[in-house]
């Protein structure tokens, strides 16, 4: 019993670790209708930045923290202005732009901060023990700022003005344009929230997993798989199969051992394609 | 058009010859050359069907495993082996091909993802079968018997090799170039334009979707299993994600457009990392530095730049 609850508590952190690139992941697909290969990098440059200034700079990690959310963010606003934009639902040729800023940052983090992985020192020392279930009060409270952002997310797309401006683009690009949304800004705007909550995820979950330069392409291609079980554009729907996917994880990891478990994964990836291509939550978009 | 039919021969001929004249070091970056030829005109294959795939070095390591496991647990021969290689790449595509080449767009492309992600967990995971993370070492080279002379390792002369894989690549290729020439090329250019239509007028496109597929697909099998026997030496890695993306990249930079393109890609592009002595961990860097210079500012690829020449030429006084 007590290992069925260590291993869904495990699986709410490996969700944790995916659901905000995954949110920001689904949230490009709906608006710019294309893949960005490269989002699992702004993942690992959010805790290549933490890395760089709480340990080789020896800031504060919080300062750290900020500085590489905010460093990421103008790189990705960049990244949309001048080589996504121009790409918007021409979708071919998006992969192939994507794909190469992937290998760019992959290569270039590896050939300027090396093969090792970095270790970031943790912030929050201490372990909180439930009656025999022992958990990190870092993993707590990391995984409380990911549901954290789920509900600031989903708060923001239904309540506010430019959350609802990003949701008819989403659904209808024309017609919203039409009715007066600059899709311009509605492009960068979501490029942003993407991107810092990516950033934001590596940063966070650099002390609890190590970070090292492949780390990019692994997260992009399990946010795929939770974008693709989720529904590709919804993002509530991306939070969700997170979680699932977490779960999967860690009870498949434990059991039978991790390879097995990435089996598991892609052909659950593969099984849904065929039989609900457009995934269990989103809408049908025409990719 | 008239031009590939001078070039063609052209190049084959320059291959022909190349051993001769050039030293040894280069013999070795020329079969690689060949063989990520072979591939790279199967893939716009499959892309001139309106479908990219991403895992393109999928079937390459079907057809390596498949061969290499054959002759050290079976001790099989190098050219069966080499076929079998072939037929199983082939065969798994058309299965596969059937089911998946329906799904369109951007799903085709997680589904290949998936899928070649799913053959390196299965290999490392099948430890016991396939040798896990460490692979297949010792894969015995290919051996010719000649009448009269008697039976000829290739051992590690590279001479055969490159003539070996130089028959592959002028097999493979020529049939795909008359593939793309006849009737089924007009069906795949159709199929990419408007799959709706040609559905209307009565072509079966899942029918030529998987052609098209399992064309390529048996012809990365036997490069795979070439591969295997070519090094001695196989392991997952070898088919990771990475390949496909190079796989990609020497085509879109060569230009996807026309097959010379396919062709030329490869060529430009590891001859000219060697030439620039581009260390190996940097080259992902510069091919995705080059790709997104020329899907921003040349998306004809390489292959365009003799035609822009002509066209200022002709527009000047």
């Amino acid at each position: 019993m007590e290992q069925i609850i260590q291993m869904v508590i495990n699986g709410v952190v490996l969700g944790s670790n995916l659901v905000m690139v995954a949110m920001g992941f689904s949230l490009l697909i709906g608006i710019m209708r294309l893949i960005q290969f490269a989002h699992g990098e702004m993942y690992m440059l959010g805790g290549y930045g933490v890395w760089y200034f709480s340990v080789r700079l020896g800031l504060n990690y919080w300062l750290g923290l900020i500085l590489a959310v905010f460093l990421v963010a103008i790189f990705g606003i960049v990244l949309e202005r001048y080589f996504l934009r121009q790409f918007r639902e021409s979708l071919l040729p998006a992969v192939v732009v994507t794909v190469a800023w992937m290998m760019i940052l992959e290569t270039g983090a590896l050939l300027i901060f090396g093969t090792e992985s970095k270790s970031i020192p943790t912030v929050f020392e201490g372990v909180i023990n439930v009656s025999g279930i022992s958990l990190s009060k870092e993993r707590f409270i990391v995984s409380l700022m990911a549901l954290a952002s789920i509900g600031g997310v989903l708060c923001f797309m239904s309540k506010t003005r430019a959350g609802r401006a990003m949701r008819a683009v989403a659904r209808e690009a024309e017609t919203a344009s039409l009715m007066g949304v600059n899709i311009a800004s509605v492009l960068r705007l979501s490029m942003i929230i993407a991107t810092v909550l990516a950033a934001a995820a590596g940063a966070l979950m650099g002390p609890i997993f190590t970070m090292d330069a492949t780390v990019g392409v692994s997260m992009s291609v399990k946010a795929l798989v939770a974008i693709t079980l989720g529904g590709m554009g919804s993002v509530g729907g991306a939070a969700l199969a997170s979680y699932l996917l977490g779960m999967i994880e860690s009870f498949t990891g434990s059991l039978v051992g991790a390879e097995f478990a990435m089996l598991i994964y892609f052909v659950t990836l593969i099984l849904v394609l065929l039989i609900r291509p457009q995934g269990f939550f989103g809408f049908e978009y025409k990719l | 058009m008239s031009k590939e039919k001078v070039f063609f021969p052209g190049l084959a001929g320059v291959f022909l010859i190349v051993p001769w004249v050039l030293p040894e070091f280069w013999m070795s970056i020329l079969i690689s050359i060949m063989a990520m030829i072979v591939l790279t005109v199967g893939f716009r294959m499959i892309y001139s069907t309106g479908r990219l795939t991403l895992g393109h070095a999928f079937p390459v390591g079907i057809g390596a495993y498949t061969s290499a496991l054959l002759a050290t647990k079976l001790g099989l021969n190098f050219w069966l082996g080499l076929l079998a290689g072939g037929a199983a790449a082939g065969l798994i595509a058309l299965i596969l091909g059937y089911i998946v080449l329906r799904i369109g767009g951007i799903y085709f492309v997680v589904i290949t993802l998936a899928l070649s992600e799913i053959l390196i967990h299965f290999l490392v995971w099948a430890e016991p079968l396939t040798g896990g993370v460490t692979g297949i070492v010792n894969v015995p080279g290919p051996a010719i018997y000649i009448p009269g002379i008697g039976r000829r390792e290739f051992g590690y002369n590279l001479f055969p090799y490159y003539y070996l894989i130089f028959a592959i690549m002028l097999v493979s290729v020529s049939i795909m170039y008359l593939m793309e020439r006849s009737h089924i090329g007009r069906v795949f250019h159709a199929l990419r334009q408007n799959d709706l239509l040609a559905e209307h007028v009565g072509i079966n496109i899942t029918a030529y979707r998987v052609l098209a597929f399992v064309t390529a697909s048996f012809f990365a099998g036997i490069v795979g299993s070439f591969m295997a026997h070519y090094h001695h030496y196989l392991c997952p890695e070898d088919f990771h994600v990475m390949e496909s993306l190079f796989i990609q990249i020497y085509t879109f930079i060569g230009g996807i457009g026309s097959l010379s393109g396919a062709v030329v890609g490869p060529l430009v592009i590891i001859s000219g990392s060697e030439f620039l002595r581009v260390a190996k961990e940097a080259q992902p860097l510069l091919y995705g530095g080059l790709m997104l210079l020329v899907i921003m500012w040349l998306p004809g690829g390489v292959i365009t730049i003799p035609s822009l020449f002509q066209r200022q030429r002709r527009k000047g006084p």
